[in-house]
């Protein structure tokens, strides 16, 4: 089989790894302060916090859809604070389709940050706290280095994730070819109307960006070399 | 420098119960802090940088004019603010950073860097990272960092230990000769006598997580051959 690209899968392609994309820019920039609080045990109620922050990978993505829809909807809180911010409304964009990614793909990275957080050594923090260290250059020079290559692997954790969305995306971003149909979606379609060929190339494309979200994970992962555990 | 230490340190762990006491108030330049592993020497030196959790230490720390924590009356600072800079035993150096950068993290402006580095032998290993560095290369960077960075106090925990006896002796004679020109008072941990009689003017025997002895360390043989009557 060929990967051969014609208009429509290319808008395919390039709309999936925008709406992925901006899902885990903004999973990553949100989860590794999350992460970071909750491996601090600086969260009030903590367990329940976190049983709530894994819900949306707990439970049935459509599932989750439905929660969206109704927060996206006009004159749902999302729908309405949309709609006050641009002017048009939330529901069937691809904002909608990263919204959802984002909100199933969240949890997988929260968890990631947390376990990365909490395996970067007290010592290490504390013998830079002992030498002057303020919070600020301690959380970018120490904890977050440190930290770096569990979040690389949990960033593309999420971003595998959020490229596979497929039940909440297809609830409330639809398909709309050019526009909303990721390639998830768009395999389901192409297998609904018969189009096996269509699906396979599609799928192909999928493999193709998983593949090359794990290199470039791995490769970022590298710039922070040599993390041991023990100074 | 006056300290003025009371407090207790216990752990709730059912598994591995420790307790650390200690009432001792003295005057020193150097305290050397003596005892075998275990003892409780390194829970002592973590009680004064603040490294314990709150919740399991009882009393209070005074060094100097400095009240470091009185949990009776709510007073605990954190680490940052006691100003101790610390060298572990295992050197503690920040694996993603070269040795230069490590012990840069805080120097102070102007600091006297090319004299330490000088003292400590540290020229061929400035842009090497600590996983290419021996246990002892480790030990002086983190030396060279902590007494560049901005403190009041300096706690070394074995900061030798892993030198060999030329380098040792070298390095001791540099801490001795620049604790006589500086003013900022110093803890030094060691289950080796000899270095806390070569650098310390007092000294505290810590065993079984209670004070055996205090005094100027050349009296402990003393000490100990008056215990055993001989």
């Amino acid at each position: 089989m060929m990967l051969y690209m014609n208009d429509a899968v290319l808008d395919c392609v390039l709309l999936t790894i925008r709406v992925a994309g901006v899902a885990t820019l903004m999973i990553v920039v949100i989860g590794t302060a999350v992460g970071w609080a909750l491996a601090r045990g600086k969260v009030p109620a903590q367990l329940l916090v976190e049983a709530l922050l894994l819900l949306p990978m707990t439970m049935p993505p459509v599932a989750v859809g439905l929660v969206l829809l109704n927060l996206m909807a006009p004159g749902g809180p999302l729908g309405t604070f949309w709609q006050l911010l641009t002017g048009e409304r939330l529901l069937l964009t691809w904002q909608a389709a990263a919204i959802a990614a984002f909100t199933v793909a969240f949890p997988l990275y929260v968890r990631a940050a947390q376990e990365a957080f909490t395996a970067v050594s007290p010592r290490l923090e504390g013998v830079a706290e002992s030498l002057g260290l303020g919070p600020w250059r301690l959380w970018f020079q120490v904890s977050l280095p440190l930290a770096a290559p569990g979040l690389a692997a949990g960033g593309l954790l999420a971003f595998a994730r959020a490229l596979g969305e497929f039940g909440a995306t297809s609830l409330v971003a639809g398909a709309i070819a050019g526009r909303t149909e990721t390639l998830a979606v768009a395999i389901y379609n192409s297998i609904n109307n018969g189009n096996e060929d269509q699906a396979w190339m599609l799928a192909l494309w999928s493999a193709a960006l998983a593949v090359l979200a794990t290199v470039a994970s791995r490769y970022l992962s590298t710039r922070f070399p040599s993390v041991e555990r023990r100074g | 420098m006056r300290f003025d230490l009371n407090f207790a340190f216990a752990t709730h762990d059912s598994q591995l119960p420790f307790k650390l006491e200690l009432n001792h108030q003295w005057d020193a330049k150097v305290t050397g802090i003596y005892g075998h592993s275990g003892g409780g020497k390194s829970s002592l030196v973590e009680v004064l940088l603040g490294l314990k959790s709150r919740a399991l230490v009882r009393g209070h720390c005074r060094v100097g004019s400095a009240l470091l924590f009185a949990t009776a009356d709510g007073v605990w600072l954190s680490t940052r603010e006691r100003r101790c800079a610390w060298v572990p035993q295992e050197a503690a150096l920040l694996p993603h950073l070269t040795s230069l950068s490590n012990i840069k993290l805080t120097a102070k402006a102007g600091a006297d860097l090319d004299a330490v580095i000088t003292a400590l032998q540290l020229e061929g290993l400035l842009s090497k990272k600590p996983r290419q560095l021996s246990g002892g290369e480790r030990q002086r960077v983190a030396l060279a960092r902590a007494l560049l960075a901005p403190h009041d106090m300096l706690v070394l925990d074995e900061p030798l230990a892993a030198l060999d006896s030329a380098q040792r002796l070298a390095t001791l004679e540099f801490l001795r000769r620049r604790v006589a020109v500086e003013h900022t008072p110093m803890w030094y941990v060691s289950h080796r006598w000899d270095e806390i009689v070569t650098i310390c003017d007092h000294a505290m025997v810590i065993e079984e997580g209670r004070l055996r002895w205090h005094g100027p360390p050349r009296l402990w043989v003393e000490a100990k051959t008056g215990n055993n009557g001989q």
